[in-house]
């Protein structure tokens, strides 16, 4: 019976390492620094907004000459993101620092991309809308099909759920007259009639050779986009601009971000501050003179102003917080396990270790054990006293309260 | 006498036992006439669509089913065991007293597998006519969690029901409703993929725990 005991003990003591540091967290938690910029390209220079709580007020900014400026100045400041404000006052410029501009260019130029690493983290149903990409209609329709790809291509009518024996024989052959080697090891496409047309997918084949597929005029399109060999890709985000100036963004496996161009599939690295895949959000604020690339993490945020037409780094900004210093995880628990991230739609044990100080907190816990035990007229085992070692106040509290 | 004692549980439970088996038939019936009107509402292709990119999840409905059936069949077996102290008379038979507690878990844990299983087998079916098999092995990872937890929540009832020290009775049952939440803990389909094993050595670190209850009751703590 004493190893049911133990048991107890022992799930109790995981649900404790789980529950005690939420709460905690609960109680000491506060939101980690993401305040807007953006790379002012009239002033050449990072461009912010704070909230003053002593006059109770926004402060628009210049970040590197710290000068203030007010609502409408600040518009004029950063005419690419105030753009519809400055045409509706009638102040858009006709040219920025030499160069000419225009609203149509701006319009088609301008993107807003949002990569949070739950796009990558999260379990999905292999199964693909490929929509008609020369459909000579405005508005995308649903193609009447979607498909599997493993080890074969398979199209799907989802009304008789039955195989499209004819559709998927021609895309079939198609894939079998190219370079493209089985299994697939990742489907990737924006499967969304809210979009101004269709790039199909991007396909990692089991070489890690990026493969691009799209249905035209009901016919297949498989093209080899040949990626560079050097690079493993992990992560694919299909894009579909309104300049349709590049197809994708591809994450790989060590963290760094290359964009796919229309220029014949060229590989472009876009430089990013310290990003990790699994864990950061990436955001891209791109006009047609820079591309602001954003990385927010549990630390802050980080932000990199690139030449639109070189992606050459012209301007960093840096509002990482220092690493704070917790008393209590530091030292009182000796570690948090953790079941669900930000980062990740799965649930999955994942466990922070404290510093090598919580031992101390351990050893009071246990003469605090044997002197309670003494008191009560109770034997100490050693399970229990290399247990309390072990775990702490997660084992402290189960012994204690499952003593017999 | 094992017959004997497994009819003793069904005298005791069969109306419970008979409820859960219609609920869950009905659930099952109710949920299928549901997507069925979906079906011819919305249109099959749409359909596929919420499910594959808007990560809806058609069998929402069983979410609490099985915890819920596993609370009442464990509180109709056990709640009137302690209530009237005829536990007293099941562990002085002429059997190991472990072996009692196993037909009573026996009975329980075969009752729930059964309605469990009923479920299942319709899920499969209604799944697989309407649905590619990635939409069943999906359907088949999210609703696992739900039933392991079931398990445990029978297991938990019985320990706790069998338990004779009240105060430990409440330290029970805060366990059981941690480790429950734990099953319950994202509502994105097929989240648990990589951690069912897990769920499943959860189940079986739980079974024994009634064994000690029992124990604990013949030693007679207080």
């Amino acid at each position: 019976m004493q190893i049911i005991r133990y048991t107890i003990i022992l799930l109790a003591t995981i649900i404790l390492a789980w529950l005690l540091p939420s709460f905690y967290h609960l109680l000491s938690d506060t939101s980690g620094r993401n305040v807007f910029t953006y790379y002012s390209s009239v002033d050449e220079a990072f461009c912010s907004i704070k909230f003053d709580e002593k006059e109770d007020r926004l402060i628009r900014y210049n970040v590197k000459t710290k000068k203030e400026y007010s609502e409408a100045e600040f518009d004029s400041i950063l005419p690419m993101f105030y753009y519809r404000q400055l045409l509706s006052d009638g102040r858009f410029p006709d040219s920025i620092n030499e160069r000419a501009i225009s609203v149509k260019e701006i319009n088609s130029r301008n993107f807003f991309y949002r990569y949070n690493a739950k796009d990558k983290n999260t379990p999905a149903i292999p199964i693909y809308t490929l929509f008609e990409s020369f459909s000579g209609r405005v508005k995308l329709e649903m193609p009447g099909d979607v498909f599997r790809l493993k080890n074969k291509i398979e199209f799907i009518n989802p009304e008789t759920n039955r195989v499209d024996k004819v559709k998927s024989e021609r895309f079939m052959r198609v894939f079998v007259q190219s370079e493209f080697q089985f299994p697939a090891k990742g489907v990737f496409g924006n499967p969304s009639t809210r979009k101004p047309y269709d790039e199909g997918y991007m396909i990692i084949d089991n070489e890690d050779q990026i493969f691009h597929l799209k249905m035209v005029n009901g016919k297949p399109f498989l093209k080899n986009t040949l990626f560079p060999k050097s690079i493993n890709p992990a992560f694919i985000s299909v894009q579909e601009p309104a300049d349709k100036s590049f197809y994708a963004f591809v994450f790989d496996d060590s963290n760094k971000v290359y964009l796919i161009t229309a220029d014949n599939y060229k590989v472009v690295q876009i430089q990013t501050p310290e990003f990790e895949v699994n864990k950061d959000r990436l955001m891209i604020m791109a006009n047609p003179l820079y591309w602001n690339i954003n990385v927010i993490s549990s630390r802050g945020k980080e932000c990199y102003a690139l030449s639109a037409d070189t992606k050459e780094v012209v301007d960093s900004l840096s509002l990482l917080a220092p690493a704070e210093y917790d008393f209590t995880l530091s030292n009182i628990l000796p570690f948090e396990l953790r079941f669900t991230t930000g980062s990740s739609d799965y649930i999955k044990p994942s466990v922070r270790f404290a510093t090598w100080w919580v031992l101390l907190t351990n050893l009071l816990l246990i003469v605090t054990f044997v002197f309670i035990g003494k008191r009560r007229n109770k034997q100490v085992q050693p399970f229990e006293l290399i247990w309390i070692g072990i775990c702490g106040i997660f084992g402290f509290i189960p012994c204690l309260i499952f003593k017999e | 006498m094992e017959k004997a004692l497994l009819y003793k549980e069904w005298k005791k439970t069969h109306v419970f036992t008979l409820t859960i088996g219609v609920i869950g038939i009905i659930l099952m019936v109710y949920i299928m006439l549901k997507l069925g009107r979906s079906f011819r509402m919305a249109g099959m292709e749409h359909l596929w669509d919420v499910i594959v990119n808007r990560k809806q999840f058609l069998f929402r409905n069983l979410k609490y089913f099985p915890i819920a059936t596993a609370l009442c069949l464990g509180m109709a077996q056990y709640f009137p065991e302690v209530i009237q102290k005829r536990i007293k008379l099941s562990l002085h038979l002429p059997l190991p007293e472990k072996k009692v507690i196993l037909l009573m878990y026996s009975y329980g844990v075969g009752i729930l597998t059964i309605v469990y299983l009923l479920q299942l087998i319709a899920l499969l079916v209604f799944s697989g006519i309407n649905f590619p098999y990635e939409f069943t092995i999906n359907a088949l990872l999210t609703i696992a969690p739900w039933y392991i937890a079931g398990f445990i929540t029978y297991l938990f009832v019985a320990a706790i029901c069998l338990e004779p020290v009240w105060m430990r009775r409440i330290l029970i049952t805060l366990l059981a409703i941690a480790l429950i939440y734990l099953f319950f803990l994202s509502d994105v389909p097929a989240a648990y993929q990589s951690v069912n094993y897990l769920l499943v050595v959860a189940l079986v670190m739980v079974f024994p725990f009634g064994f000690y209850s029992v124990q604990r009751f013949k030693e007679g703590k207080q």
